[in-house]
């Protein structure tokens, strides 16, 4: 009745160590990821209207097509974070248990917490301001209509989401792939559907925008501000990202004694939540151990321990560094 | 716990259950990095410089006509409500303007993105459905029956016709030259041949028996061009154009374009004359119009926005590579400092 009853069921007790340290530490990283990922990607596509609503009276009309918003969570953006909520590893599993202290991120609330999730809603609404207000400079004062300006945030929208779950990812495995790719051609092969001339021939009431994608679709401007809208969008944690991987080179061979931390990003708001959000770089917490064990990416790589004194110079932090080497080329 | 049940509740040992798929976790270095935002900053100035130029070289003229000014030459039309008040915009060009030109007519401050404004029409009269000719939409109210005739097109979007006609002349040595505008072809193909049909009836007229015009219509749909059938009803290319919904509260509306043949190439230098019947009223509301003549290429209109937002963004781009590579290099090197 017990076993019934209870969420986890264990036959023996050597299961627990696999369960908790490496099971129990990838669930926390995921659920988290993911979560945090739902507000992003759920915000940014919602808080655009807010914005279209000073260019529109306030009367609550809305910048998408109805099947937009349906297939939006359905289709076009809910497989590749399931992907990685199924898949996603960031250290092996025999890595997981010959490092247990790495189970602290999840003692210590790194992945999730207040701050976390207010960077992350904070980069939501920059991401819809983006979205909002790049096309709208361009359809100001212009010939193009409003069919086309939603398909083009459209457009816009499921590609920022995309590769910003892109470069969240980074256990890639065939399905994280086919999952990108099919959720990519399921948003143009849904538009050209729901937009096209038998559906609307039907029911011209439930399929209100026929023929704009076809005309959207081959419309230079169109893909260009589409373009330049994702990239803005996603810029800030490309920038990051970018940081985070210069900044943990381990190339470097020198030891740090100097007082300057050049992992730590002292940097504002929503940047320094995004790069939390990447990965587990407690960068806010400021303490060694945490920031250099659980900073990845380069660390896979067979080079000798980086010295990395910094003013947490006891053996402790070196034993786990070579901890960390170890596991990270078993892995 | 018995071996055999031990056994068959053994979870499956496949690499998917068992989370042993094979995987990629891709290492990035700084010299993947920096060179990658060096390189994507270049296209973007790239693309940007394209447009910028693009944009640069599009002719465009444009002049306002609602007579808010006591010295405009509409004001006599705006303060009075005389129908079919004409006046005249007059303009020079000092240099040719490359066609083919197109003849746009802009309003400001007019919301047609509101909802209720897109909200009310309906879709199936458009289709040309005449079972919804004696029982228009609901949606459609106020403009859905006028006294007890039901209106057919309802609605707000095709009451609020632009009614304002337009003409160009030329003026050479004294006379005037009319410059012939070409309608076909200015709204959607699918438009034209999907969305919006006209009844099957022939003459159009009898499929409107019963109905009565939208308020504010001078003339009632099937009399919109009388000289040709392809254009009447509600299929005529300036509805169509009209109930082509904008985005927000500023915008274009192509009205015709220019491509009779002494004109194709492009509007000679000279003066010219826009004659407009000034019907459609907007200064209630602080609108604006404007008449706009324009030339498009490949991304269509004049849009420096464009070109300018990619500038800066390719620009941007570089100088986070920059100081990226500052960094870097600072990092690499701390004793340098």
């Amino acid at each position: 009745q017990a076993v019934l009853n209870a969420d986890y069921t264990l036959t023996q007790f050597r299961f627990l160590q696999r369960l908790l340290l490496v099971h129990g530490r990838w669930s926390y990283r995921r659920i988290a990821f993911f979560l945090r990922y739902f507000l992003y990607k759920t915000c940014s596509f919602a808080l655009v209207h807010i914005w279209f609503g000073f260019f529109n009276g306030f009367s609550a009309q809305s910048l998408y097509e109805n099947w937009f918003i349906v297939l939006y969570t359905v289709f076009y953006t809910a497989t590749p974070v399931e992907c990685l909520a199924i898949f996603e590893q960031d250290v092996s599993a025999q890595g997981s248990l010959s490092c247990p202290e790495l189970y602290k991120v999840g003692q210590r609330q790194e992945l999730f917490n207040p701050w976390l999730l207010t960077a992350t809603l904070l980069y939501a609404i920059y991401t819809s301001l983006v979205l909002f207000f790049m096309p709208l400079g361009v359809f100001h004062n212009s010939a193009l209509d409003y069919q086309t300006m939603a398909v083009t945030i459209n457009m816009a929208t499921v590609f920022s989401v995309t590769i910003e779950l892109v470069l969240l990812t980074r256990h890639w495995t065939k399905w994280n792939v086919v999952a990108v790719c099919v959720s990519l051609s399921m948003f143009f092969l849904c538009t050209l559907i729901t937009q096209s001339r038998k559906l609307f021939e039907m029911s011209p009431v439930d399929y209100y925008f026929p023929g704009v994608a076809q005309n959207a679709f081959c419309s230079p401007v169109v893909w260009l501000t589409a373009l330049l809208t994702t990239w803005t969008t996603v810029l800030p944690s490309f920038t990051v990202h970018a940081l985070n991987i210069i900044l943990t080179n381990p190339d470097k061979r020198k030891v740090h004694n100097t007082n300057d931390r050049p992992v730590e990003l002292q940097r504002s708001g929503f940047r320094r939540g995004a790069s939390q959000r990447r990965s587990s770089y407690a960068v806010s917490q400021g303490r060694g151990i945490g920031r250099l064990i659980t900073s990845e990416g380069s660390l896979r790589s067979t080079v000798p321990p980086v010295d990395r004194g910094g003013t947490t110079s006891d053996t402790a932090t070196l034993g786990m560094l070579n901890l960390r080497q170890r596991l990270e080329s078993d892995g | 716990m018995p071996k055999e049940q031990d056994l068959a509740n053994r979870p499956d040992n496949t690499a998917f259950t068992q989370q042993r798929l094979p995987a990629w976790q891709p290492i990035l270095s700084a010299g993947i990095v920096i060179p990658g935002f060096v390189l994507i900053g270049l296209a973007f100035i790239g693309i940007g410089v394209a447009l910028f130029l693009t944009s640069r070289s599009i002719q465009v003229q444009e002049f306002d006509y609602t007579g808010v000014d006591t010295t405009s030459s509409c004001y006599m039309c705006s303060s009075t409500n005389v129908p079919n008040c004409v006046c005249y915009v007059n303009f020079t060009l000092t240099t040719k303007f490359q066609g083919m030109v197109y003849f746009y007519y802009a309003l400001s401050n007019y919301f047609q993105s509101h909802r209720k404004f897109g909200a009310s029409r309906d879709y199936y009269q458009l289709s040309g459905d005449t079972t919804y000719f004696t029982a228009p939409l609901d949606v459609c109210i106020p403009f859905q029956y006028a006294n007890t005739t039901p209106i057919v097109p309802c609605g707000l979007s095709a009451n609020s016709l632009f009614n304002d006609t337009f003409k160009l002349y030329q003026i050479v040595n004294g006379t005037t030259k009319l410059v012939p505008f070409d309608g076909r072809g200015i709204a959607w193909w699918s438009d034209y041949n999907i969305k919006y049909q006209n009844p099957k009836v022939t003459p159009l007229k009898d499929a409107f028996k019963g109905t009565a015009k939208p308020v504010n219509w001078p003339k009632p749909a099937y009399e919109l061009d009388t000289t040709d059938p392809s254009n009447n009803g509600f299929v005529n290319q300036d509805f169509l154009v009209w109930m082509r919904r904008a985005a927000l509260p500023n915008f274009w509306k192509l009205y015709r374009r220019i491509t009779d043949p002494d004109y194709v190439g492009g509007l000679p230098a000279g003066n010219y004359s826009i004659e407009i019947t000034y019907n459609y009223p907007v200064i209630s509301f602080n609108g604006k119009k404007r008449v706009v003549l324009s030339n498009v290429s490949w991304m269509g209109g004049r849009n420096p926005f464009l070109g300018i937002a990619y500038l800066v963004v390719g620009s941007l781009c570089i100088v986070m590579s920059i100081v990226m590579l500052i960094v870097y290099a600072k990092f690499k090197f701390p004793d340098d400092v």
